[in-house]
């Protein structure tokens, strides 16, 4: 996840747990990264230009970045413990494949869903084929 | 208006300057009061309207300064809530570490509260600020509001919200200050003026207030005036709906008003006081003159002499100069009224009441060696001259005697005391003077002779004199007694005068009681007819009677008609005494045999009176008598006076058939002209003529003069007082008709006559013989 023109790039990434991310800096200013998340407490002191820091995420759940010295700056890594997962694109579709039929808990998260822990979850029983469920998200 | 006016003039004030004082400080007070109310009730405006703009615009000031405090608050809040540490502390909810920054932020901060609230609605950290209901505060913060209302520890404050971002918002630092009384009277001494204000829930709000429109000044009167504001504020807890209520005493605010208007009346007040005395005085310069012209006027009325002093030339002066001239002319015409009665108008001498009060005075003054004198005088035959000559000349002759006497008698104080009486006074007698030359002195003056329209009038007087301290030491009687002599004077004849004697005084009273006597004797019959005949010399047979009273006074005998009758001449008695004559005279003859005649006296008097012919037909009916057979005996004085009425009065009594003879003629005023004038039926030859027969060669000559003369004109003749055979032989001899005399028989009373009937044809018939 890189750090561009005073973003995180892209804004929300999802990994599996166990997974490594690398914050490249392609800023010319210099930047800090700290989560207060459970999933994930670090802080990375500010470093610069085309230097790149990593962090491990060991804990499924959701971890809120932030840069220190940059109030507007978020960044979201979604650690999952299944590889059932996907983001939307910009109209908020996303195709998951390979999903075993029977019982599931589809789980719906985005930062600014308006729900405690940003994530609304419902069960549901995955039939064999390709099925379309549609979710309604009161956000922020 | 007109009626107020008509209600002002009807008020009885008593006096005119507290009249027009009161009417105009009345007015004045009026309209000042009207100007006071007004403008005590513009003020009273006023004073409310700038209050509620005021209130107005502290509504907007507090909204200001709770807006500013609030960022403040928030200001101060955010510093907190962006610290990384801090951050930190409640992201990884460490309590302890977040009590003591909310702790540290509260002492710098004033605020009385600061705790922090989780994303989910739960109370992370409250240090030691009760929070009753975190969640309620979760929506509006959640909203994002930033500011507002809430309730800590059951108090309202005044909170300010930030986000703590981590960098997800995981909840809110929330730092509350109390809206305490202390605090909200701190914020309102900000205010330009005196609010109270309050921050209330519509659970604390009476009704009233909840009903009130928000955002405007209203009024409520509960025991005293106060203006309202309510305004919402934001809260920041939705079960909470605070309000602002911003309140302000009117009458407060008012009171300097009131102030104003206490000003305002006291100056009104002592404006109408000055106009009171001002109106005072202005009446008083009005009424003063009038007070003073009020004065005067009792003063004139009282009889005193009053001038005003005229001290301006304006209305008051006028009035003053007026009022003064009338007064003059009011003095002017008293002296006259009092010199008119006081005097006599024609000649201007004093009248009798001021010869009275003079005298009097003069009486009182005078010493014991003084004398005074006291004149009455009446004019001979005055009436004479006002029949003869008219009364103008009357007045004329009155005049000149009148200056006449001024004239020569310097010394005399001369009255007229009315008609032709004139009274004198003489003072200041020595007692060396004569009186009897003072006397004649004044009875020269009366002596006058005057050319009056051609003719002449001539005066003189009678003069009746008293002659004080002898005479009486009073002045009516000395008055009374100077009459008395007047009296004797005129009676013992004309242009003399006379001294008062006591004896006078004994003679009036018995000519008083005579009168009485008189009518006395002709009420009860004491005056009795005698009869003496009347004898035809030619024929040789008795004529007739002439009937002559005779009265015997039941005291004092037998009185002579030359006593009595001049009286009742006097006193007017003659007219009842004469028309009992004429009747008692009428009855008698008719019980005479054949044609005898009775003849009558008829005194002056009885002539002049205007009853007399009516009186004489009424005694014929009543005798039943011819008229020819009665004779009216008049005597020449009736012609003294007025000639043409005496003669119209002869005429007519004539047409009543009665035969009218002229009475002792040749005495007296005779004149032949009096025969030539009227035709006689008779002559009365008087006895003096007869008398002197015997004595006077040419008697007999006058005699037959008479007869000749009545002969031609056609009239008889009769002698009176015939006593001898050779008087009666010189009249029959000169031609003379008729004989009466005691030769032929007396006076006889009517029961009597009887034997006369037959004697006196005897005795006749005895001397032809
Ligand atoms: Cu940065």
């Amino acid at each position: 996840m890189a750090q561009k023109d005073r973003e995180f790039v892209p804004g929300t990434l999802i990994v599996a747990r166990g997974s490594t991310v690398a914050f490249p800096n392609l800023d010319n200013v210099r930047h800090s990264i700290y989560s207060f998340s459970k999933a994930a407490k670090f802080s990375i002191d500010l470093y610069g230009r085309d230097q790149t820091r990593t962090q491990g995420f060991l804990i499924a759940g959701t971890v809120a970045l932030g840069c220190n010295i940059h109030d507007e700056m978020r960044g979201y890594i979604r650690v999952t413990d299944t590889p059932f997962a996907g983001k939307t694109d910009h109209n908020g579709f996303v195709t998951l494949t390979s999903v075993p039929a029977g019982g599931a808990t589809v789980g719906v998260w985005h930062p600014r869903l308006r729900s405690p822990g940003n994530e609304t979850s419902s069960d549901v029983t995955i039939s064999s084929g390709s099925q379309s469920r549609r979710y309604k998200l009161r956000m922020r | 208006m007109t009626r107020a006016f008509r209600t002002f003039d009807k008020l009885r004030f008593g006096s005119l300057k507290l009249r027009i004082a009161s009417l105009y400080a009345g007015l004045f007070a009026l309209v000042l009061a009207v100007v006071v109310l007004v403008a005590g009730n513009a003020l009273s405006r006023f004073g409310e309207a700038s209050a509620t703009r005021d209130l107005e615009s502290n509504a907007r000031v507090f909204d200001e300064i709770l807006e500013l405090r609030a960022r403040q608050l928030r200001r101060s809040s955010e510093v907190l809530s962006r610290d990384f540490g801090f951050r930190e502390a409640v992201a990884t909810n460490d309590a302890i570490t977040i009590d003591s920054a909310l702790e540290s932020l509260k002492s710098r901060s004033d605020a009385n509260a600061a705790f922090v609230i989780g994303v989910d609605g739960k109370l992370l950290a409250s240090g030691d600020a009760r929070i009753g209901n975190p969640d309620a505060l979760w929506y509006p913060l959640d909203e994002g509001q930033q500011r507002g209302i809430i309730a800590v520890g059951g108090e309202l404050a005044l909170a300010a919200a930030s986000p703590v971002e981590v960098p997800d918002t995981i909840g809110w630092l929330v730092l509350a200050q109390p809206l305490d009384k202390a605090e909200l009277d701190r914020l309102a001494k900000l205010a330009a003026v005196d609010v109270e204000a309050r921050v209330m829930l519509p659970a604390a709000m009476p009704d009233w207030m909840l009903s009130a429109p928000n955002d405007s000044v209203f009024q409520r009167a509960e025991g005293q005036s106060t203006l309202f504001h309510v305004s919402p504020l934001p809260a920041l807890q939705d079960d909470l709906k605070p309000r602002l209520v911003l309140q302000h005493s009117l009458d407060a605010s008012l009171a300097q008003y009131t102030r104003l208007q206490i000003w305002l009346v006291a100056l009104a007040i002592a404006a109408v006081l000055f106009v009171i005395a001002l109106s005072w005085r202005v009446a008083r310069t009005v009424t003063g003159p009038l007070q003073k012209l009020d004065e005067a006027t009792r003063a004139i009325s009282e009889g005193r002499v009053f001038e005003l002093k005229a001290e301006t030339d304006d209305e008051i002066g006028r009035l003053a100069d007026s009022f003064n001239k009338m007064s003059s002319a009011i003095e002017d015409r008293e002296r006259k009224i009092i010199h008119v009665g006081l005097h006599d108008g024609l000649t201007g001498l004093p009248n009798r009441k001021l010869f009275v009060e003079q005298l009097d005075q003069a009486v009182r003054r005078l010493d014991d060696s003084g004398r005074l004198m006291v004149v009455y005088a009446d004019l001979d035959d005055f009436k004479v001259v006002n029949d003869t000559l008219g009364h103008p000349a009357g007045d004329r002759l009155l005049c000149d005697v009148a200056a006449h006497l001024r004239e020569n008698l310097p010394d005399a104080l001369v009255a007229r005391l009315g008609g032709d009486e004139f009274a004198l006074l003489i003072d200041n007698l020595g007692s060396d003077r004569s009186l009897a030359a003072i006397a004649s002195e004044i009875l020269v003056c009366f002596q006058r002779s005057l050319m009056i329209d051609g003719q002449l009038a001539e005066s003189s007087a009678s003069l009746g004199i008293a002659v004080a301290p002898g005479d009486g030491r009073d002045g009516t009687v000395l008055m009374k007694n100077a009459d008395l002599a007047l009296y004797r004077a005129k009676s013992e004849g004309k242009a003399a005068y006379h001294f008062f004697e006591p004896s006078l005084d004994e003679e009036a009273r018995k000519r008083r009681q005579m009168e009485l006597d008189m009518r006395m004797a002709l009420r009860d019959g004491g005056f009795e007819l005698y009869y003496q005949p009347l004898y035809g010399a030619v024929e040789e047979e008795l004529k007739g009677f002439e009937a002559l009273i005779r009265w015997f006074h039941p005291e004092l005998g037998f009185i002579s008609p030359a006593e009595f009758i001049p009286l009742a001449e006097e006193t007017g008695l003659i007219i009842p005494i004469g028309e009992w004559v004429l009747r008692e005279a009428c009855q008698q003859a008719a019980t005479w045999p054949g044609e005898l005649s009775v003849a009558v006296n008829i005194s002056p008097k009885q002539f002049a009176s205007p009853g007399l012919s009516q009186t004489i037909m009424q005694a014929l009916a009543h005798g039943e008598l011819s008229p020819k057979r009665l004779e009216l005996e008049i005597t020449e004085s009736i012609f003294i006076a007025n000639v043409e009425k005496t003669l119209s009065t002869l005429h007519s009594l004539r047409a009543l058939g009665v035969r009218i003879a002229l009475d002792d003629f040749g005495t007296g005023y005779s004149s032949l002209s009096y025969l030539r004038s009227f035709p006689f039926d008779k002559v009365k030859i008087d006895r003096s003529f007869v008398q002197a027969i015997s004595k006077e060669v040419n008697a007999h000559a006058v005699i037959r003069a008479i007869t000749t003369l009545a002969e031609a004109l056609g009239m008889e003749t009769l002698a009176e007082g015939v006593e001898q055979e050779d008087q009666l032989e010189v009249l029959r001899r000169e031609g003379c008709r008729y004989i009466q005399g005691y030769l032929f028989g007396k006076p006889t009373p009517a029961a009597d006559l009887g034997n006369i009937f037959g004697d006196v044809n005897d005795k006749s018939k005895r001397l032809s013989a």
